[in-house]
C-alpha cells in the first residue's frame, strides 16, 4: 500500500485515468436561490423563488444521480450554489456524497453557517470549503451583496470555521465595487487568518442571458494591472506562457469547438438535473430526471465535445487562447453565438501579452494585433502597465488602491434585448 | 488451517474489521481509500491500493478471520499459504497502523 502526498496522488491519479475518459471532475449545484443579491453574480436567485425550489432535485434524486456519479468514477466534488445552505436538506446530500467516497469541496458565502453546521462539518470533514469574501469592510462588502448585515454574517461563518480547524480557503472577486480592498482581503486571509486566498476578476453576463454582472466588471486595463500588482499571478502567467506557448495549433487539430477539459473529465449538473460541459453552459444539457448520468457522459456530452467550429475565427490559430477565458459558453452568453469572439477577452488577452512581453504571432483578421484597428488604442495601456513595478501593490494617499482607469467605459445592456443572446431566442 | 510460520500463524488466528469511517473507491484500474468521517482530514489520509491490496480490501467487507483471507487469497493467486500469509499479515498490519481497520482476537475457521 503507498501513502502519497496530495499533490502527488492528484498528479499520477489524473495520468494514469486520462486514457480512460471518466468523469473525474463534477460541479453540482444544489440551488440558485441565495440570500445574497451580488451584483456580479452569474446565476442567484431569490431565496424565496418558489418555483425554483419546487423545480430542484430532490434529496433522493441526488442520492441517485451520486450512486451514478460513482459508479462512473467521479472522484472530485464541488457542491455550489446560489448558496449551497439555502437548502434545508444540503446537508443530507453532503452527508450522502461523504459516504460515497468523493472528495469534496464547498463553494459558500458562509452568511449561512451556524455552530451547528460547522459543528456537523467537523465529523463529515470536506476536502476543502472556500468562502467569497466580497469585501474588507462592512461597507463595501454590503454595497456588493445588497444585503445589510451579511458583512458580520460571513466573518462568523469564518470564524466558526476556523475555531474547528477545517480546511478553508478565502476567495473574492474584483469588481469596480471593491477593487480597492482587494489587497485588504488577501493580507486578512493569508497575514490574519493564515489560509489560502485567490481572486478572480473575469465576470461573464448571467446565465438567464441578462449582461447586468458587466456593469461592474473591470476594464481589461485595470485586470491586467491587477496581474502586475500580484508576485503570484505574475509568476504564474510567466510559468503558464513557457509551458504553454507553442506553434498555432496545425489545422486539422483546431477544428474542434471546445479546447477545455468539460466532457472529457469534468462536468456540470444544475439544480433542476441538468447535465453540462460546465456552470456556464446552458446551451447543451441532458435532462438527468429522463435519463443516468452514463447515457448523459457517454452519449450526450461526447456528442457536445465532438462538435466542430463553422468557420474560421481570429481565436482559431490564436496562440494566445491558452492564456485567454474566450470558450463557446462564454461566447454563448456575451455574444449570443459560440464562436465569436469576446471582445473583452480578446483585449484582455492581448493586453497581458503585451504587457509581460509574451510573442503575439499573427493569427488572422485581429484589430489587437499590430496593425489592427484596435492595437494603436492598446498602446498606451501597454505602456503605462510596463511602467508599473511587478509585485508592487500601488496605494494611493487615502490608504486604497489606485488602480489606473484606462480603458473605454464597458458596454453595459440591459439584457437580451440588446446583448444578443441565442438562448432566450431574442436573435435566433 | 494451513501451515504458515509461527509469526504469521499467530497473527492468521486473529479477526480484522474495516474501520467504517473509510470507504474504499475503484476509479479506473486504482483502487482509494477515502476518509468518510472523523477528524482525519481529507489531504492526509487518500490510499492507493495495487491489485493485491484491493481484493484484500475487499475481502475485509464485516469481520473476517485472517485464515480466511489467507485461504481465498493463496487459491485465487495460486500461492502457497506461507507465502499469503506473510504478505497479508504484512499488510493487514499497515491497515491496522494507519487504523483503516481493527483487528480483534478471533477464531479460525
Amino acid at each position: 500500500m503507498k501513502e502519497v502526498s496530495y499533490g502527488d496522488f492528484s498528479a499520477r491519479f489524473h495520468h494514469q485515468v486520462a486514457a480512460d475518459q471518466l468523469p473525474l471532475s463534477g460541479t453540482i449545484e444544489v440551488t440558485r436561490r441565495c440570500p445574497l443579491t451580488c451584483a456580479h453574480c452569474y446565476n442567484n436567485l431569490p431565496m424565496g423563488d418558489r418555483q425554483a425550489q419546487l423545480n430542484e432535485l430532490s434529496y433522493e434524486e441526488h442520492c441517485r444521480i451520486l450512486d451514478e456519479l460513482a459508479d462512473a468514477g467521479c472522484f472530485w466534488l464541488l457542491f455550489t450554489g446560489g448558496e449551497i445552505f439555502a437548502r434545508p436538506d444540503f446537508l443530507d446530500i453532503y452527508t450522502y456524497a461523504k459516504t460515497k467516497g468523493f472528495l469534496i469541496t464547498l463553494f459558500t458565502n458562509g452568511t449561512l453557517i451556524s455552530p451547528k453546521i460547522a459543528d456537523y462539518l467537523t465529523k463529515w470533514r470536506p476536502f476543502s470549503i472556500e468562502i467569497t469574501l466580497y469585501g474588507r469592510t462592512k461597507n463595501t462588502y454590503e454595497h456588493l451583496t445588497g444585503i445589510p448585515g451579511s458583512y458580520e454574517r460571513c466573518l462568523r461563518g469564518i470564524d466558526l470555521l476556523l475555531e474547528r480547524g477545517l480546511p478553508l480557503a478565502l476567495k473574492t472577486v474584483a469588481v469596480t465595487i471593491n477593487k480597492h480592498e482587494i489587497w485588504d482581503i488577501q493580507r486578512f486571509a493569508e497575514e490574519e487568518l493564515g489560509v489560502e486566498f485567490k481572486f478572480d476578476m473575469m465576470m461573464n453576463p448571467r446565465i438567464d442571458c441578462s449582461q447586468s454582472p458587466l456593469a461592474v466588471r473591470l476594464t481589461p486595463e485595470e485586470c491586467v494591472a491587477f496581474d502586475f500588482q500580484d508576485p503570484k499571478r505574475t509568476n504564474e502567467w510567466e510559468l503558464f506562457a513557457e509551458r504553454h506557448f507553442r506553434p498555432a495549433n496545425p489545422p486539422e487539430l483546431s477544428d474542434e469547438l471546445y479546447y477545455c477539459g468539460g466532457g472529457v473529465e469534468s462536468f456540470a449538473i444544475d439544480p433542476y438535473g441538468g447535465l453540462s460541459i460546465c456552470v456556464l453552459s446552458e446551451a447543451d444539457k441532458f435532462d438527468l430526471r429522463k435519463g443516468s448520468f452514463q447515457e448523459g457522459w457517454q452519449g450526450f456530452l461526447r456528442r457536445v465535445r465532438r462538435k466542430k467550429i463553422t468557420r474560421v475565427t481570429k481565436c482559431t490559430f490564436c496562440e494566445l487562447k491558452q492564456m485567454c477565458g474566450m470558450c463557446p459558453a462564454n461566447a454563448t452568453l456575451e455574444n449570443g453565438d459560440p464562436e465569436s469572439p469576446v471582445d473583452f477577452l480578446c483585449r484582455v488577452a492581448h493586453l497581458r501579452a503585451y504587457a509581460f512581453n509574451l510573442p503575439v504571432a499573427p493569427h488572422g483578421d485581429c484589430e489587437y494585433c499590430e496593425g489592427g484597428t484596435g492595437y494603436d488604442e492598446l498602446m498606451p495601456s501597454v505602456a503605462r502597465l510596463k511602467q508599473m513595478t511587478p509585485g508592487k501593490k500601488v496605494i494611493s494617499s487615502n490608504g486604497h488602491l489606485f488602480l489606473p482607469v484606462l480603458g473605454a467605459q464597458q458596454p453595459v445592456s440591459g439584457g437580451c434585448s440588446s446583448g444578443g443572446c441565442s438562448s432566450c431566442g431574442a436573435h435566433r | 488451517m494451513t501451515e504458515v510460520s509461527q509469526t504469521s500463524s499467530r497473527c492468521v488466528e486473529k479477526a480484522v474489521d474495516p474501520d467504517r469511517s473509510f470507504v474504499a473507491r475503484r476509479i479506473g484500474d486504482q483502487t482509494l481509500i477515502v476518509p468518510v468521517c472523523g477528524s482525519v482530514g481529507d489531504l492526509n489520509a487518500i490510499y492507493t491500493l495495487n491489485e493485491l491490496g484491493s481484493r484484500i480490501w475487499e475481502l475485509i467487507d464485516g469481520p473476517i478471520p485472517v485464515s480466511q483471507i489467507v485461504d481465498i487469497v493463496g487459491y485465487e493467486y495460486d500461492i502457497s499459504a506461507e507465502e499469503a500469509a506473510r504478505d497479508i499479515v504484512e499488510f493487514l498490519n499497515v491497515l491496522e497502523s494507519k487504523a483503516l481497520i481493527r483487528s480483534s482476537a478471533g477464531t479460525d475457521s
